[in-house]
């Protein structure tokens, strides 16, 4: 078990290098001289050259890369222009706030994912089957942001239960209901296709009609045996959304005026703020690499023959 | 050569030929009722993105001032927006973007990921793994935060919408064609045609492409709506398409900020994404179930 973790942590290092080469690309792909935005549209060729100079500017560019690269790792990760506030200060302050979304959201997706999931599986081709069906597919057609939106009219507009948006420091935990609901609501389909898929599976294997031949009552088929098996490949399948969530996140957030790292990253984009557009971006990048990383090693956990790889 | 009907022949390497498999894979969808539901609405949403602006029964430039932000009414079935112009005809203009970001943006990373993808796993050892990881990296980013990321640093308009979802399709196609690429290799034929002389450029073309078609079929068809709801959330983010010109995305925006008026300016362009998008994935769905290798349908 120690050997894979290792192993796997030894992959990751190149990968987050590999983000971090990304980022400072596109850092140095954005529009715009920061000599310029400091100095005015016309600085002289001196106060040009000498605050290159200060910035590191005029380093070739992979002496610049390790600086910046140095800073990142110290959690230096720029000043908001808008702002006006250190990047890392914003990015910690919001990040609550999208892993409590996030979570709530996971939730939600999982509690009525997987009994949706089993029930289609043991009563296949029935109505709930297919009503069950058309519910996950239209969760994964509809733009999220526009179930947002659909659900404030609802919710928020015509009877008024929860309010539009803004933060739970403001409204309380009532301000997540409709946030997780969304990011939730979009994300069960894909949990209730996966169990139905994989219970199926489970119920054709040779183990369940031991069971019932033995006697077991059909629940207990279904429960206390099929079900476990067929949850290691939903487990899987919740850790690859992570990413799908993360992105749900921003469009959620921005949607709700809810003060997350999402809605940070979209009012970031909106105002052109490339020093915290980076940051962010390079912040989630790495998480999202760190926490497939631990859903891989819970995997690896759950299901041994995984570590044999 | 034997004949079941005046006019009608049937040979026995007919099957194998392109029209022949794409008889046999239109004939399978005509099976499956939500595959035809699927594969009709495609067909209508491309004719309208092609004929959108012959479509249109208000121009969607057109401002009205005497009927703002108004609901749904004969005149104008999708309401108006705040400047009096008629939602509906936006609509059907903004498909042309939409289809246009979903098509083109799938071809293009469909086409250059593959080619990475094969040429990745029928070279192997260092080469494959040196463009895997690169890959990798690319896959390790969530993808709308890095189409914001590129989107926000580009500029915003429809040409880089596309180059930034090809872009971020490429490493998926690149997975699935390696995949089949590294099954096929290993197979017998292939070593005998190596050993004949069989050039490797030749043996790519005539054995591993078309093997490798069947999934990245699924891929493509799995793809296309996912790149219509990354360019729907860019342009509602604000860095997409950029109004005046209509897109379904930047028309859900605009509507947002209209709820407490006139909430029908939101409601109806995510309508027509959420139809779009469910009627490709039925097809998507049909089309898997065909290139299926356990058969299993649903």
């Amino acid at each position: 078990m120690g050997r894979f973790i290792l192993r796997r942590l030894f992959f990751l290092v190149p990968v987050l290098i590999g983000i971090s080469v990304l980022v400072f690309a596109l850092v140095h792909l954005a529009p715009g001289d920061p000599v310029v935005a400091m100095l005015g549209i016309h600085p002289t060729a001196q106060e040009a050259t000498r605050l290159r100079h200060e910035l590191g500017l005029d380093k070739p560019l992979p002496e610049q890369y390790f600086v910046w690269l140095w800073r990142m790792l110290h959690g230096r990760l720029g000043t908001s222009v808008y702002a006006h506030q250190p990047v890392s200060t914003l990015i910690l302050q919001r990040l609550p706030t999208t892993a409590e979304l996030a979570g709530a959201s996971i939730a939600i997706a999982v509690l009525a994912g997987i009994p949706l999931g089993v029930l289609s599986a043991t009563k296949r081709g029935g109505v709930l089957d297919h009503a069950a069906r058309l519910v996950s597919v239209l969760g994964i057609s509809m733009p999220v942001f526009w179930l947002g939106i659909l659900l404030i009219i609802a919710f928020s507009l015509e009877v008024h239960w929860f309010p539009p948006g803004g933060s739970v420091a403001e409204q309380g935990a009532i301000a997540l209901v409709l946030p997780s609901l969304t990011l939730g609501l979009s994300f069960v389909g894909v949990v209730m296709r996966m169990t139905r898929a994989s219970m199926l599976e489970s119920l054709s294997g040779d183990y369940v009609k031991t069971a019932r031949a033995k006697g077991l009552l059909e629940w207990e088929v279904h429960y206390k045996h099929a079900l476990p098996n067929a949850l290691l490949p939903v487990t899987t399948v919740i850790g690859l959304q992570v990413g799908t969530l993360l992105s749900g996140a921003v469009l959620t957030e921005a949607v709700f005026s809810l003060p997350g790292l999402g809605s940070l990253m979209a009012d970031a984009v909106g105002a052109r703020d490339y020093p915290l557009i980076m940051g962010s971006v390079l912040v989630v990048a790495a998480l999202f690499v760190l926490v497939n990383l631990v859903v891989d090693v819970l995997y690896a956990l759950i299901d041994p023959r995984v570590r044999l790889r | 050569m034997s004949s079941v009907a005046p006019g009608i022949e049937l040979s026995p390497l007919r099957a194998v030929s392109p029209a022949g498999r794409a008889r046999r894979i239109l004939h399978s969808l005509a099976r499956d009722p939500t595959s035809l539901a699927g594969a009709v609405g495609v067909l209508i949403f491309t004719i309208v993105a092609i004929f959108a602006p012959w479509l249109t029964p208000h121009g969607p430039y057109t401002t009205d001032v005497l009927h703002l932000t108004q609901g749904p009414s004969w005149a104008h079935p999708f309401g108006t927006d705040e400047l009096g112009r008629d939602v509906f005809s936006r609509v059907i203009i903004g498909t042309r973007a939409s289809m246009l970001a979903g098509f083109l943006s799938t071809a293009i990373g469909a086409a250059i990921g593959t080619a990475i993808g094969i040429v990745s796993g029928y070279a192997g050892g260092w080469l494959d793994e040196g463009i895997m990881r690169i890959l990798d990296i690319i896959l390790a980013f969530p993808q709308v935060v890095l189409a914001i990321a590129l989107a926000a640093t580009l500029g915003p308009s429809l040409t880089n919408v596309i180059g930034i979802i090809a872009f971020l399709f490429i490493p998926q196609f690149a997975r699935v064609a390696r995949g089949s690429v590294l099954v096929i290799k290993e197979m017998d034929y292939i070593t005998a045609s190596r050993i004949v002389g069989v050039s490797r450029t030749r043996i790519l073309l005539d054995h591993v492409l078309p093997n490798a078609f069947g999934p990245i079929l699924v891929l493509i068809s799995l793809s296309i709506p996912s790149a219509i709801l990354t360019e729907a959330a860019l342009s509602f983010l604000g860095v997409g398409i950029q109004p005046p010109a209509p897109s379904w995305g930047n028309l859900i925006a605009d509507g947002s900020n209209n709820l407490l008026i006139n909430p029908w300016i939101a409601v109806f362009p995510g309508l027509t994404i959420t139809v779009a998008v469910l009627a490709f994935n039925c097809l998507g769905d049909g089309l898997r179930d065909i290139f299926d290798p356990h058969g299993v349908r649903k």
